[in-house]
């Protein structure tokens, strides 16, 4: 009879302790996730506003802006779009023009270089 | 005596057990109740929801509404919710109304201190002071440390690109609710908006047949159009003939959907789909087309416009008058009033009422944003009006109702609803009924090309892209009379014409006599060049390839092929 209570008694004790710890525990955890849910529901906002910012710096009237001043592009004209056959049906520059013609872009660079060093 | 002795201690023993015992039960079943009773109010505790935070309590102050993203037809965000803080105060727990008053007054620019004064000694125990506060305001106010003071957390719908889209989008109210435009139809789809700060809900966006770069391209040539020839007001669409989807539509002046009081103005609507207006000879389309698919009038006839028409005390005459016989594409491309007039009268008043009926012309246009302005019919349809109506007088349409009757005349003879939601070529075809038979689509396309290569729309023509179109100069009615000066003029572009696949209409409203222009402000010189710069730009955005015409080919393609 004693050793039964004794091993009760023991039950109880071991039961409640883990109860604690586990109430505990899942309170910390029920925080821990409060804390997460906020912190995602945070970044989401931030996220939006985020894409909200990058739209309006991608806004056309910006690019086109920007497009003109850094890069010196302008509206595409038709007469600047071809299809493969008309590219094939002009006369495409001989090897020896080609070479003529990086050979100078080369040699301009070069004597820039030599300028400096004289 | 040792067992007399030891046998009262054991009855004494056996009287104290009984007592002992008696005791015990009652203690136990003490214990027993109270450990019951904790032991249940641990387990309520324990399966108990978890304390709501104090966020979940604030969000359902707000009455703000969460809304769905609107993205083009490539995706970019045209709408979108941004968390906000919106400011307000308890008044009962507000220390000193005025220094209150004062100090947020200079952090918010648009708040009265004298105005707010009177509000905050009004009692009560919510007032809102300020909506929609950036981070920036949100911490200043927090700065000046002011009792009485809360945020809450609210949407607030931002567009990214501004004005670029503004009439097709709308606009939201200070709750986020739709009120205009394609926001007002996000209102009426189910699971697009939710109110009571549930902003974790995942919303599909709402895709639009808008493509910005063309939007913004339009935009761009009708301001400089509006500049250039000194409008008062501009309209632009571009509308796939086939699918029936709206790429671009402006309407100037507009707004910037972000500044919502701008809206409010009075020249600030929507002209494309609420203003209707009698919009001249670029009806000829309806009258010619008409005319050609009932088999009353053929290319090879034509009609005597060597004389005015006189019906009782009115005159109809040319523009342009040539003084005498004419051939249908001569009427057509001379833009002639006489022959118009008489080609109706061979449909006949009924017939001719029914085909303009069958394009959608004379009925309401239902489109997401809700329908557009009702047409202006005349009371009495007679011989007259039909006459009139020939050219383009009498019957007032919204430039909407025209772009969507004139698609029906290049895409092969189908009527297609217009929309400003995605749709395949395929699902409209699905949707649409023929109104003309494709002999009358092409003769039509060949009569379009022909005007811009031999009549009024010359100076629409681009380069590459096959432009066919009409012009319609009309003169507007001032005090009840056709004014000589005050002008509205359309120009009608399809492209490319061997094969059509985008409309681009343009109106301009009161375009002035520039020098541009030589001293003339018929649509033919404004109008036209407006749509043949538009055609030029969204060309290439739209993927349709430009042929070059034998003998000036490509001049810049050597260029373009160097490295």
């Amino acid at each position: 009879m004693r050793v039964v209570n004794l091993i009760l008694v023991g039950c109880v004790v071991a039961l409640s302790f883990v109860i604690y710890q586990q109430k505990y525990e899942s309170k910390d955890m029920e925080a821990r996730a409060g804390e997460l849910r906020r912190a995602i529901g945070g970044e989401r906002d931030a996220v939006a506003v985020l894409r909200a910012e990058w739209s309006h710096l991608n806004r056309p009237k910006r690019i086109e802006r920007l497009a003109r001043k850094h890069l010196g592009l302008k509206p595409l004209k038709a007469s600047q779009i071809l299809t493969v056959r008309q590219y094939a049906e002009i006369r495409q520059p001989t090897p020896a023009e080609v070479a003529a013609r990086m050979l100078g872009r080369v040699a301009q660079p070069g004597s820039r270089r030599q300028a400096a060093l004289r | 005596m040792g067992f007399i002795r030891k046998h009262l201690a054991f009855r004494r023993d056996a009287a104290h057990k009984r007592r002992t015992q008696a005791r015990a039960g009652v203690m136990s079943l003490a214990f027993a109740l109270a450990f019951t009773v904790i032991g249940v109010r641990l387990g309520a505790l324990g399966f108990a929801p978890g304390e709501a935070g104090p966020s979940a309590k604030w969000s359902t102050l707000s009455t703000a509404v969460s809304r769905s993203d609107i993205v083009d037809r490539k995706g970019r965000i045209l709408a979108t919710d941004i968390q906000t803080g919106s400011l307000f105060a308890d008044p009962s727990r507000v220390v000193d109304v005025d220094t209150t008053a004062e100090q947020l007054s200079t952090v918010l620019t648009n708040v009265n201190a004298r105005a707010l004064r009177k509000r905050l000694t009004g009692g009560g125990k919510f007032l809102w002071i300020a909506r929609g506060l950036t981070p920036r305001q949100q911490a200043q106010i927090h700065e000046l440390g002011l009792p009485g003071l809360d945020f809450v957390r609210e949407p607030r719908r931002v567009y990214p690109a501004g004005a670029t889209a503004s009439h097709i989008l709308g606009y939201v109210n200070v709750d986020n609710q739709g009120l205009a435009g394609m926001e007002r139809y996000v209102d009426r789809q189910p699971g697009a908006v939710s109110t009571g700060g549930k902003k974790n809900v995942k919303r599909l966006p709402v895709r639009l047949a808008m493509d910005l770069s063309v939007q913004y391209a339009v935009r761009e040539e009708l301001l400089s159009a509006m500049e250039r020839y000194k409008a008062k007001a501009a309209v632009g669409i571009v509308l796939d003939v086939h699918s029936g989807e709206i790429i671009a539509l402006s309407s100037l002046p507009d707004y910037d959907p972000n500044k919502r009081e701008e809206a409010l103005k009075k020249d600030r609507f929507n002209r494309a789909s609420s203003g209707v207006f009698e919009l001249g000879s670029v009806f000829k389309v309806f009258t010619t087309a008409g005319a050609l698919d009932m088999g009353v009038t053929s290319l090879d006839k034509g009609y005597d416009a060597s004389k005015p028409i006189k019906v009782a005390s009115f005159t109809i005459n040319d523009f342009y008058g040539k003084k005498r016989w004419l051939s249908v594409p001569e009427i057509f491309i001379y833009s002639s009033n006489i022959g118009s007039a008489k080609m109706a009268l061979d449909m006949g008043v009924t017939r001719h009422k029914a085909f303009l009926g069958k394009l959608g012309l004379l009925d309401r246009m239902a489109t997401e944003m809700g329908p557009t302005a009702r047409p202006i019919l005349p009371k009495k349809w007679g011989r007259l009006n039909s006459m009139t109506i020939a050219y383009g007088h009498g019957l007032s349409v919204t430039p909407l109702h025209l772009a969507s009757a004139a698609a029906a005349l290049v895409n092969g003879g189908y009527k297609i609803k217009p929309t400003f939601l995605e749709r395949s070529r395929e699902d409209a075809a699905g949707q649409s009924d023929r109104v003309i038979k494709l002999q009358t689509s092409d003769l039509m396309r060949y009569l379009l090309r022909l005007n811009v290569q031999k009549g009024s729309g010359k100076q629409s023509d681009t380069a590459g892209y096959r432009v066919g179109g009409k012009t319609g100069t009309a003169q507007k009615v001032v005090n009840g009379r056709y004014s000589g000066t005050k002008l509205l003029n359309t120009y009608l572009g399809v492209f490319p014409m061997d094969a059509p696949e985008y409309l681009v209409l343009v109106v301009l409203d009161e375009p002035e006599r520039v020098k541009e222009t030589g001293g003339i402000a018929t649509a033919g010189v404004n109008s036209a060049p407006t749509v043949g710069r538009i055609i030029e730009r969204i060309g290439p955005m739209l993927g349709v390839t430009p042929v070059m015409e034998k003998g000036r080919q490509n001049p810049d393609a050597p260029v373009a092929a160097s490295y």
